[in-house]
């Protein structure tokens, strides 16, 4: 990675240890690069949750620092958190809809929190335009995410991730359960959105080693709480190490 | 909470004092969990944004909507009360004495023990219910990871809720239960009306609707905190909402029950 790419969200030796003495991350060092697609890849267990809640400061670190955006989350008192927190977007592996609002609602919550200045009218018009975005139909705007599909649901927790412009998206898993054809929109939608934005910077945590092959400018793969290798795909296909050939090997395989 | 790993080692009794010890100490320490939770929920009432719309959502759902089964509840209550004690003071020719003893009992202890329970099977089953179901699918993430605070955003307005509707709820009991009396012992039972009201004015002070208020408010508190931290604490999916839900309404009808022999006793001392 060149000097002068800035970086979105760095982590230094980040250490994190679980109940007695069951060590999920062993010094991980990454550094994700601004306005870039990034997916995090791994196996069940390397540590990918783990470090997406230290991402979002859900949880600390043992040792070692997290800075996202320049700054060291744990000189943050909770305000500041927040603060910060406004400026990301996450779509959770479920969408985490909440159940007793509509969609349109959904999408509505964030920018009525944040911009209490903003009439409603002018909120439902900005919830429309981002729903109408990840290509939801108007017909759907009003339903219960119980009547909704996965996909539409995913629609909708990704048009909720972006109601405020954030200027880093973290996707959680968002093609894991899901089919084939599905899994393929969803990579679509997550490419589309990026280039819809310019600058923005999107992180994805998954173990779909196709897609990540596909979608991603760079990869990072975690091992047993550390990271293997950071590159781009072409770093991967290149690399001589075993593990790692395995791996893309294996992604191959899979497409 | 980090375990304690004790090598159960000796004899019978150390190993039943070690248990004991290991019990005591997680109490103890859920206890202060719990604290801090209730603590840091309720730190958020003084601080923006004030949530009136969430507060006042949640009077509806804990107050409004649990009218109908109060009154229904405390019309039979009355009812059954004013019948009971009539055997006792008919024997002694002591009829008109059943007024004021029903509308003691109701304000006292009826009213707000009563209340407290039926409410706490109704909206603080619910409080756990939802709150859980939320955990487990991730919305209370969604929540913080947005930059809201979940604690001020569902907990607060709960508990307020809670507080502000019971005592309320209490005062509806403490009537309509003695409507049902009223109308059960001039109609069926033959005493006479103006003596029955003249009696309850007697012996009925404000002090002792006023205790009943309180303590409508304090169980109020218990059950809304009880639902809400169990709920934010469910793991284990569907099955672990329905443990939370089951524990809140169970643990919530104890510690009504019990805390209402130390609020009486402790309100007999300061105003008796």
């Amino acid at each position: 990675m060149t000097e002068n790419t800035e970086v979105a969200i760095e982590l230094k030796n980040v250490k994190k240890t679980f109940g007695e003495g069951v060590n999920v991350l062993n010094g991980v060092n990454l550094q994700i690069p601004k306005g870039k697609i990034t997916v995090i890849i791994g196996f069940s267990g390397a540590g990918k949750s783990v470090t997406l809640k230290h991402i979002l400061g859900l949880l600390k670190p043992n040792e070692g620092t997290v800075k996202v955006l320049g700054q060291d989350l744990s000189t943050l008192n909770e305000r500041e958190l927040n603060d910060l927190r406004k400026r990301f977007g996450m779509l959770f592996q479920s969408a985490a809809l909440f159940d007793d609002l509509s969609s349109i609602e959904n999408v509505a919550f964030p920018i009525r929190e944040f911009k209490r200045k903003m009439g409603n009218d002018e909120v439902l018009k900005l919830a429309q335009e981002r729903l109408k975005v990840v290509g939801l139909s108007t017909g759907d705007y009003e339903k219960y995410p119980s009547e909704l599909s996965g996909g539409m649901r995913k629609r909708v927790g990704l048009a909720r991730a972006l109601a405020l412009e954030p200027e880093i998206l973290l996707y959680d898993e968002p093609t894991t359960g899901l089919d084939p054809i599905i899994s393929e929109m969803v990579d679509k939608l997550i490419v589309d959105t990026h280039h819809h934005r310019p600058g923005i910077t999107s992180v994805i945590i998954s173990h779909d080693l196709p897609s990540a092959f596909k979608i991603a400018d760079y990869i990072a793969m975690l091992d047993g709480g550390k990271v293997r290798l950071f590159g781009t795909p072409k770093d991967f296909f290149a690399s001589q190490d075993p593990f790692i050939n395995k791996f893309v090997k294996k992604a191959r395989d899979q497409e | 909470m980090e375990e304690a790993v004790i090598e159960k080692k000796g004899n019978f009794i150390t190993q039943s004092v070690s248990s004991l010890g290991e019990l005591i100490i997680g109490g103890i320490g859920d206890l202060g969990e719990m604290s801090s939770f209730i603590w840091t929920s309720l730190a958020w009432i003084t601080r923006p944004p004030f949530r009136f719309k969430e507060i006042l959502e949640q009077i509806e759902f804990v107050g409004n909507k649990s009218v109908f089964i109060i009154c229904l509840s405390s019309l039979f209550t009355g009812m059954v009360f004013a019948l009971q004690t009539y055997s006792a003071f008919h024997m002694v020719n002591s009829d008109t004495l059943i007024g004021p003893t029903v509308a003691l009992a109701l304000t006292r202890e009826l009213g707000p023990v009563l209340t407290g329970i039926i409410v706490a099977g109704r909206a603080g089953a619910a409080m756990s219910a939802q709150l859980g179901t939320m955990r487990v699918t991730e919305q209370i993430d969604a929540l913080e990871v947005m930059g809201v605070n979940p604690k001020q955003f569902l907990v607060m307005p709960r508990i307020v809720a809670c507080v502000i509707a019971m005592p309320l709820l209490a005062a509806v009991f403490d009537f309509v239960g003695n409507i049902g009396s009223y109308f059960l012992s001039t109609r069926l039972l033959n005493i006479d009306a103006a003596t029955y009201l003249a009696k309850i004015d007697f012996f009925t002070r404000p002090k002792d609707i006023l205790q009943g208020l309180i303590k409508a408010a304090v169980f109020g508190f218990i059950f809304s905190t009880i639902g809400t931290h169990k709920g934010f604490g469910t793991t284990n999916g569907a099955r672990g909402v329905g443990i939370a839900t089951n524990e809140t309404v169970v643990l919530s009808s104890i510690l009504i029950l019990v805390s209402d022999y130390f609020l009486s006793a402790i309100i007999k001392m300061i105003l008796y």
